[in-house]
């Protein structure tokens, strides 16, 4: 086997575990199959160029990988933000979770204004009961909220109940009237 | 406005959610957070009042949203295919921060993984005690995984994973509870594992057993 071939084995391996750790735990992250491709080519990519033998590849500290993954990943962020019409292009072609394909424009413009009220609404919130509440509202559980923030669970449980109290409070308040807010 | 009259808890997420990908469509992005505050939150560097600030827009913006979910996907599947514990070899789960990534019978590598039919597991050290629920038992959700505390130790790595060794849901956490979210997928009469990683701040990472759960039927 040639050196390249060798090194070709090498990472394989390892990628094959890191493609599909990222699989399993990206889609549940809402994450879809553009992204993850794009971020394990880059990572691969990476990896190779900076692991240039098979035996660096097998010793490489849990450090200088994390650095390296790390910074492809940080890499292909700056790559797309200087593309800024592939994310756009990217958002128009995921489904509308409430809006149906060709909605009509009167129901399309209720929905907006639904969704710019909700928004003030949460706006008017204390700090920082407003963080964790759109957190909450745009998918994070309670338990990557803490992590993120460094917080308790407990905490940010606290938190969340009373920024979604208060959040339906005010939208009643605004003619809107939630049934249960969580 | 009827449907307004009639908005639950669900219709708020749903309409939260598709604002912020209307929103996304041709944003301006000079207000976002740069990559280099995410990576910063992501790696909890960011001083508290930044990392509020850096979340508050995050919990605006889909496509800040989207970044910071591939930044910590990169980071949590890295440790996981470096992480050292978990293997035949004994001189492996000494050998910290360093990692052998091929070649050894490693977990993720192997077909059957974590107590795969008629595999017997391979335990952590034990060094992190874990107390809640008992080995084997069947519980019910939502499930509560509770570990005794380590002294010194900042923050604790959580992972749950199926029968056959996938991980079903990973989380870092400062607190000794972990609250599974009701969205990771856990079946009725079915068998997972779980086990605790203490991050300690001198790089040093003791692991607790692995221990089995059921969800009750």
């Amino acid at each position: 086997m040639s050196l390249r071939d060798s090194l070709s084995t090498a990472l394989d391996s390892v990628m094959i575990r890191f493609t599909r750790l990222v699989r399993s735990v990206g889609r549940r992250r809402g994450l879809d199959d553009a992204d993850l491709d794009e971020m394990e080519q880059e990572v691969r990519l990476r990896l190779w160029k900076a692991l240039a033998t098979s035996d660096r590849v097998r010793e490489a500290k849990t450090s200088y990988l994390y650095q390296t993954a790390m910074s492809a990943t940080l890499d292909m962020i700056r790559r797309r933000r200087a593309r800024p019409q592939e994310d756009l292009e990217t958002m128009e072609a995921a489904d509308s979770p409430d809006l149906p394909v060709g909605a009509a424009p009167d129901v399309e413009f209720e929905q907006s204004e639904l969704a710019a009220r909700i928004d003030h609404a949460i706006d008017e919130l204390p700090e920082p009961r407003d963080v964790v509440v759109r957190l909450h509202l745009s998918g994070y559980h309670r338990t990557e909220i803490a992590e993120l923030l460094g917080w308790t669970e407990p905490k940010v449980r606290n938190l969340l109940y009373r920024g979604l109290e208060d959040l339906r409070a005010s939208l009643i308040e605004r003619g809107i009237g939630p049934r249960r807010v969580a | 406005m009827s449907d307004m009259n009639a908005i639950n808890d669900q219709t708020l997420e749903r309409t939260y959610r598709a604002m912020l990908e209307r929103r996304a469509k041709g944003q301006d992005r000079r207000a976002c957070a740069t990559p280099e505050e995410l990576l910063a939150v992501v790696e909890g560097k960011a001083p508290e009042p930044e990392r509020v600030r850096i979340l508050r827009h995050v919990g605006s913006c889909a496509l800040c949203h989207k970044e910071l979910e591939l930044l910590r996907l990169t980071a949590d599947v890295v440790e996981q295919v470096a992480r050292p514990q978990w293997t035949s070899r004994p001189v492996l789960a000494a050998a910290a921060g360093v990692v052998l990534l091929i070649g050894g019978v490693a977990l993720w590598s192997r077909r059957g993984g974590v107590g795969g039919s008629g595999t017997e597991i391979e335990r952590g050290t034990g060094a992190i005690a874990l107390m809640s629920p008992r080995e084997d038992s069947a519980v019910t959700r939502p499930l509560t995984l509770i570990w005794a505390s380590d002294s010194g130790t900042p923050r604790y790595q959580l992972e749950l994973l199926d029968r056959d060794g996938s991980p079903l849901y990973l989380m870092t956490t400062r607190d000794t509870t972990a609250a599974i979210p009701d969205s990771v997928p856990l079946e009725p009469g079915k068998e997972y594992r779980w086990w605790v990683r203490a991050l300690r701040a001198d790089g040093t990472q003791p692991a607790s057993t692995v221990r089995r759960l059921r969800i009750a039927p």
